[in-house]
């Protein structure tokens, strides 16, 4: 019985340990759309700053 | 604690934006004097308006070269004076109370935008450098007549 569970414990750490370098690839399309949101951001200030400027 | 490579990237761009929009807003408040239209503590009577200087003659003058005072009350529903003139390339210092409710005080297509609360002395500068006649208008529902609340400046 306790060699079952120390088998699934292994498994389950196994398992745990290769997800590891795939953050990588998970994280990017989290960044893309963050710096395109930043962007945006950045574009709508800057707008409305010229906008602003112009008219003074 | 781990913090992932883009995750410090995205952080310190937001931060770096956040230090930008708040410096340049910082700078431009305290190194070059931009203010809110009511940012000092300027009451008035507002049941004393038309008793009170410099309400009690509203109008436009001259106070130096190519720069005008325009004294002005909002009310329901309009401005007094009702018609203004001024030469092209004059800065008007526009000052500015209301005897009833709140009001709003914008001329479409310049940074010109207040509000002009009673009991309250508001004031805005505009430097008009093109010909022309600009509206002013009420931006803030007053009544029923709000629609009607308007006057112009007009720039030779």
């Amino acid at each position: 019985m306790s060699a079952d569970l120390q088998q699934i414990k292994e498994q389950t750490d196994s398992r745990s340990i290769p997800e590891q370098p795939n953050q990588e690839t998970e994280f990017k399309g989290t960044f893309v759309s963050v710096m395109a949101l930043g962007a945006f951001v950045v574009l709508m200030w800057l707008a409305v700053f010229i906008l602003f400027i112009v008219r003074q | 604690m781990h913090i992932h490579r883009l995750e410090k990237i995205w952080l310190t761009f937001g931060l770096a934006m956040l230090f930008v929009f708040l410096g340049i807003l910082g700078i431009s408040a305290f190194a070059m004097g931009a203010q809110p239209p009511s940012p000092h503590r300027h009451m008035i009577d507002p049941t004393r308006v038309q008793e009170t200087a410099p309400f009690d003659a509203p109008g436009i003058k001259q106070v130096a070269d190519g720069e005008y005072e325009a004294v002005m009350i909002a009310y329901a529903f309009g401005y007094s004076p009702n018609k203004m003139e001024v030469p092209a390339g004059s800065t008007v210092h526009f000052t500015i109370t209301s005897p009833d409710v709140i009001h709003g005080f914008e001329i479409p297509g310049t940074n010109v935008n207040m509000m002009v609360i009673p009991g309250e002395v508001s004031q805005i500068s505009h430097k008009f450098t093109k010909p022309g006649e600009y509206l002013i208008l009420c931006n803030e529902y007053c009544g029923t007549g709000h629609e009607y609340m308007n006057t112009v400046i007009v720039v030779k």
